[in-house]
């Protein structure tokens, strides 16, 4: 992998030394689609969920200089208290938060927030499985910025799902009638009758409205910007508040209390080569995400006003096999697939130099918990040959190509992929032939994107190559791994028995984070055995930003940098 | 006149109701399950809890609020055996399996029996706490559940209820109490092979649904939706937002965008056409043509992609922006009108550019062929004997009866007006028809979809309607009116 945390501590030393007066500039950031909408909850497009942190803000965040999470409305991070199988969060916002009305930002807002989610007919179902652990919140009279949240069952995510997942909205511009304030969380949770209510009806139909998602004046949150302007597909612009109550915040060392752009302005460019001549052309300040070949081609030509950096990601490449198809139901016949992907060919030559080999589901960045003890498969043609062998495999008619046969037939493997995904072909065409030398025949099928989603859901897939982003929080792998994600979930490989699942729980339930760290490092062994998955490696997140901005917390957090951060040098006067 | 525009328009209608049957049955088939996505997880792993139900509820709620559980027609053909209520069943792979007993059994009631009785089998497993004891067995056992529940083929039925009965005898005590159950969905799966009624299937049958379908909903309305015909295009369901707001905003970029290009290439193909025909077979002749068709073996998205590099600032000249439309907020307040139009053409140079020139060799082709049939005709040779002036005899005599195929190719203007270009808009960033309709089609956003193949179908009616009655000018003989024998 290229230099890439050299670069990484070059640029955050680059973003110690920022001048005096920071405040001020205009950063314009390259995006790839439009954001779809600004409401925090019903707006699922990744694009939008980029740029909510500059409108709203929630109890939590997580750093963009460390892997620590920031207390932001919360004046600190919360107290959990274990209560045999349930929890207790207790939490106190900071006195000086307030919405743009002057009025402060209480527990109810939190509330609120909580509540207008898990409304029946509001279309944030996507956030319901986050935090339906919270069961109830206890509010305080005598002190308005106070509450716990109550939950059933002890969650190593809590902290995270509670203070870090959930935009905080204002009451008074999102229910100014107060159509949930009759209602407590806890009733909104279990009361199916609700759904019926004439109240809770109307309110779900205003939260779901347009104006929610676009209207500059309704969009309201209690972060430092405002959205000023959406040109639909063209650009979303982002001012600076006169009167923020964060800069009455003495916070060092927490970014999410620096807002130094006037303006923050998203160019909306959806292809890859007129985004980078407008880079070059200096229309725009910042790019992320750009193709190893276009960073390259960059790097070898780099623009005098622009600096490139990268950063870790928490993404990985990866190829899930279906374990009960009767051609992979042999472990021994996945670690031979495992061992014919050339590894070091497909960083080199696709992603050139620009990712780093991975032992399986948990990202280097994790630490302690990343297992690197764990041998990485090699590229071992011979001895996939003998795992081949000992799984049954057999040249049976002499034809120079290993097969089982399956009720009767001789079957090849397939392998399904995305289509106009160039690199995905590259490495997928390297590994048809690597497995071809080995005596394995690969058909390669290209799909379209919903369809190989469906595909791989209903299990209607044998091999697929496809890739996993995740956020820097405690991950939940009951999800990907666990058996209950079998019919219905994303565990599309039918990994996992009684004794995974146990180990997975008892890591969702372990908040002690060097107790999780082992159970997760005996996790990847399992996973690394059975071999449901090859994991191919984990991209880096290749940025380009405009020398004249410093501070710009380059980091593993997503989008990579924080923009309200970024310091514009001033020129002389 | 009057009445021959009457009838047309009038036959719009049943051409219009056959497009949005087809374009309709065609969603129906497409695969990939608009709600199934929509509820889908903020982002895979991170702590989704995927407790059995859950998911399913929200995805019952999505597909109700869609309108996907109503039946997709007024009526549907099908057998006797087969029942008018499947479309009730949301999960696709239950209604496949579902299809596939009916096929092979003809025996619906029984069938129907069956699964609820799996269902209630399902659901009983999922009341069953895991213990250090039945953990495994449970997870055998609730696989083995949803298993059935998508299978129709007798061997693997009998496999996964023997698996069931092997844990319900066998395993662990929390698991006995499923007997009953389990012997309930043995004993309805024995009823659906032993009553089969195979013959059912070979007898037709028509079910009706009425006007609550899927298709009526989105045409005429219902469910609190207006209907196409009365100006509601539906919600879309990406952005939530009416679906005719999102096209009225891309329409107006891509109408500007478009009918520019459509004046510009006129104006440059039809003269180059008519002269190169004047100039048979002449070096004018023979250049124009070569460069021409050289233009046109070009790929749009690789000449403007070239021509973005090129001029757009990027490594060599600056003498155009790389894309967008420009932010008129850029101009001081103060900014003229001139200005401003001024500035919005100057974005629009290179990607009219990327438009205009793909088309000029047909469209120049097209006037130069009309125009070389005209030519030969006695009545040019008699103005060219009359010693009429050249001018005269070309544009006045000549180009107004060799308009015909020029005009011809208009009609495709009206729907090319509104549909757009997919590569320049993209590769320009210009949030137009083009990439509209190619983000709708990618996310499945049907209601986004239905609405702009069904305008572009009436643009082309349209289109072709104003070019029948430009016929009429061009050549007076032409007459709509109906001859008497």
């Amino acid at each position: 992998m290229k230099q890439l945390f050299v670069v990484l501590v070059i640029v955050n030393t680059i973003s110690c030394s920022f001048p005096e007066n920071k405040r001020g500039g205009h950063v314009k950031v390259s995006e790839l689609e439009d954001p779809e909408g600004f409401n925090p909850y019903t707006t699922i497009n990744a694009t939008a969920h980029a740029m909510f942190p500059v409108i709203y803000q929630k109890l939590l965040a997580q750093s963009f200089s460390g892997p620590e999470i920031l207390p932001v409305l919360a004046e600190s991070r919360p107290e959990m208290t274990t209560l045999g199988d349930s929890m207790i969060i207790s939490w106190r916002l900071r006195p000086e938060a307030k919405w743009d009305n002057g009025e402060p930002i209480t527990a109810r807002d939190v509330e609120f927030s909580f509540k207008a989610i898990m409304c029946p007919g509001v279309n944030s179902y996507p956030y319901h499985s986050y935090i339906d652990f919270i069961r109830s919140f206890r509010l305080y009279d005598d002190d308005p910025l106070r509450f716990d949240m109550l939950c059933n069952k002890v969650y190593m995510r809590a902290e995270y799902s509670a203070g870090a997942e959930v935009y905080i909205l204002p009451r008074y511009v999102y229910d100014p009638e107060g159509l949930l304030s009759g209602f407590t969380y806890s009733q909104i949770l279990t009361d199916t009758s609700l759904a019926r209510n004439d109240k809770v009806a109307r309110f779900a139909e205003q939260f779901n409205s347009e104006s929610t998602a676009r209207d500059t004046n309704k969009i309201s949150g209690s972060g430092a910007y405002r959205l000023v302007q959406w040109e639909t597909g063209q650009r979303i612009v982002f001012e600076r508040k006169k009167e923020w109550w964060g800069d009455q915040v003495e916070a060092p060392g927490n970014m999410y209390f620096e807002a130094n752009p006037d303006r923050i302005t998203h160019e909306v460019i959806p292809d890859f080569a007129a985004a980078v001549t407008a880079l070059k052309a200096g229309k725009i300040d910042v790019m992320r995400q750009i193709t190893a070949a276009d960073f390259e081609a960059l790097i070898a030509d780099t623009p005098a006003h622009v600096n490139l950096v990268t950063a870790p990601f928490i993404a990985f490449s990866v190829m899930p096999m279906n374990m009960r198809n009767p051609k992979l139901a042999d472990k021994r016949t996945r670690q031979a697939l495992s061992c014919l992907m050339n590894y070091d060919r497909g960083i080199k030559d696709v992603q050139l130099g620009y990712a780093q080999r991975v032992v399986g589901p948990v990202h280097p960045t994790a630490g302690e918990a990343y297992n690197s003890e764990i041998p990485l498969y090699p590229f071992d043609p011979d001895k996939a040959r003998s795992l081949l062998a000992e799984a049954g495999w057999r040249d049976s008619n002499g034809d120079g190509v290993l097969d089982q046969v399956i009720n009767g037939r001789r079957e090849d493997l397939e392998l399904e992929l995305l289509v106009n995904n160039a690199p995905r072909e590259q490495v997928a065409l390297i590994f048809q032939s690597d497995c071809k030398k080995a005596g394995v025949k690969i058909n390669i099928r290209m799909v379209e994107g919903m369809v190989m989603s469906e595909r791989m859901r209903n299990h209607d897939f044998e091999m697929a190559y496809t890739a996993w982003l995740f956020e820097q929080a405690p991950t939940d792998y009951m999800q990907v791994f666990g058996t209950p994600g079998w019919n219905g979930g994303d565990n599309f490989t039918y990994f996992g028995n009684a004794s995974t699942d146990l180990l997975i729980a008892t890591i969702n339930k372990t908040i002690d984070e060097k107790e999780r760290a082992r159970l997760l490092r005996q996790l990847q062994e399992v996973i690394h055995e059975e071999a449901p998955y090859i994991f191919l490696w984990s991209p880096v997140n290749r940025l380009a930003i405009a020398k004249r901005f410093s501070n710009t917390y380059v980091s593993v957090t997503n989008p990579g940098y924080w923009v309200p951060g970024f310091v514009e040098e001033k020129e002389e006067e | 006149m009057f009445l021959y525009v009457v009838k047309r328009l009038l036959i719009f209608i049943p051409t219009l109701f056959i497009i949005s049957l087809i374009t309709f049955a065609i969603s129906q088939a497409a695969p990939g399950d608009p709600a199934a996505e929509m509820v889908r997880g903020l982002h895979a792993g991170d702590g989704g809890n995927i407790a059995h139900g859950k998911g399913e509820k929200a995805y019952l709620e999505k597909r109700h609020e869609l309108g996907l559980d109503l039946p997709i027609f007024y009526f549907g053909v099908s057998s006797r055996a087969a029942p008018d209520t499947l479309h009730r069943i949301a999960r696709s792979d239950h209604r496949a399996a579902l299809k596939r007993l009916v096929h092979r059994f003809g025996n619906w009631p029984e069938i129907q029996e069956y699964y609820r009785s799996l269902r209630q089998l399902q659901s009983a497993t999922y009341s069953i706490a895991t213990d250090s004891l039945n953990a495994q067995p449970l997870i055998v056992v609730r696989d083995a559940v949803a298993q059935l529940l998508s299978a129709s083929d007798d061997a693997v039925i009998r496999h996964w209820l023997n698996v069931l009965w092997g844990e319900a005898k066998s395993g662990p005590s929390s698991l006995n109490g499923l007997g009953d159950l389990l012997a309930e969905a043995s004993g309805a799966y024995a009823a659906i092979k032993s009553n089969a009624t195979r013959w059912k299937n070979y007898i037709p049958s028509i079910h009706f649904f009425g006007t609550d379908n899927q298709y009526h909903r989105w045409f005429f309305g219902g469910g609190g939706h207006k209907g196409f015909i009365r100006g509601d295009f539906g919600i879309s369901y990406k952005t939530h937002r009416p679906v005719g707001d999102e096209i009225w905003e891309a329409v107006g970029i891509t109408m500007r965008l478009s009918l520019l290009a459509i004046l510009i290439t006129y104006l440059i193909a039809v003269p180059l056409g008519v002269w190169s025909a004047v100039r048979k077979n002449t070096t004018f002749d023979h250049t124009v043509t070569a460069i021409l068709f050289s233009f046109y073996s070009l790929p749009a998205f690789w000449t403007g992609v070239l021509l973005i590099v090129w001029l757009g600032g990027g490594d060599f000249l600056s003498w155009f922006p790389p894309g967008g439309l420009g932010d008129l907020h850029d101009l001081p307040a103060e900014a003229s009108w001139w200005t401003r139009i001024t500035f919005r053409l100057w974005h629009l140079v290179l990607p009219l550019i990327v438009l205009v020139y793909p088309t000029l060799a047909f469209l120049s082709r097209q006037a130069r062929g009309g125009m070389l049939n005209v030519l030969n005709q006695d009545y040019i040779r008699t103005a060219w004997a009359k010693g009429l002036p050249r001018s005269r005899v070309v544009w006045k005599h000549g180009f107004r009866n060799a308009l015909f195929p020029v005009l011809t190719l208009l009609a495709q203007v009206f729907p090319y007006a509104i549909a757009g270009s997919v590569i320049v808009e993209v590769v320009f960033s210009i949030p137009g028809m083009g990439r509209l309709t190619l983000d709708a089609i990618y996310a499945r956003n049907y209601p986004v979809v239905y609405t702009i193949v069904m305008l572009s179908a009436i643009m082309t009616m349209f289109g072709y309607l104003v070019v029948d009655i430009l016929y009429t000018a061009a050549d007076p003989r032409i007459s709509f009116k109906s001859r008497k024998q």
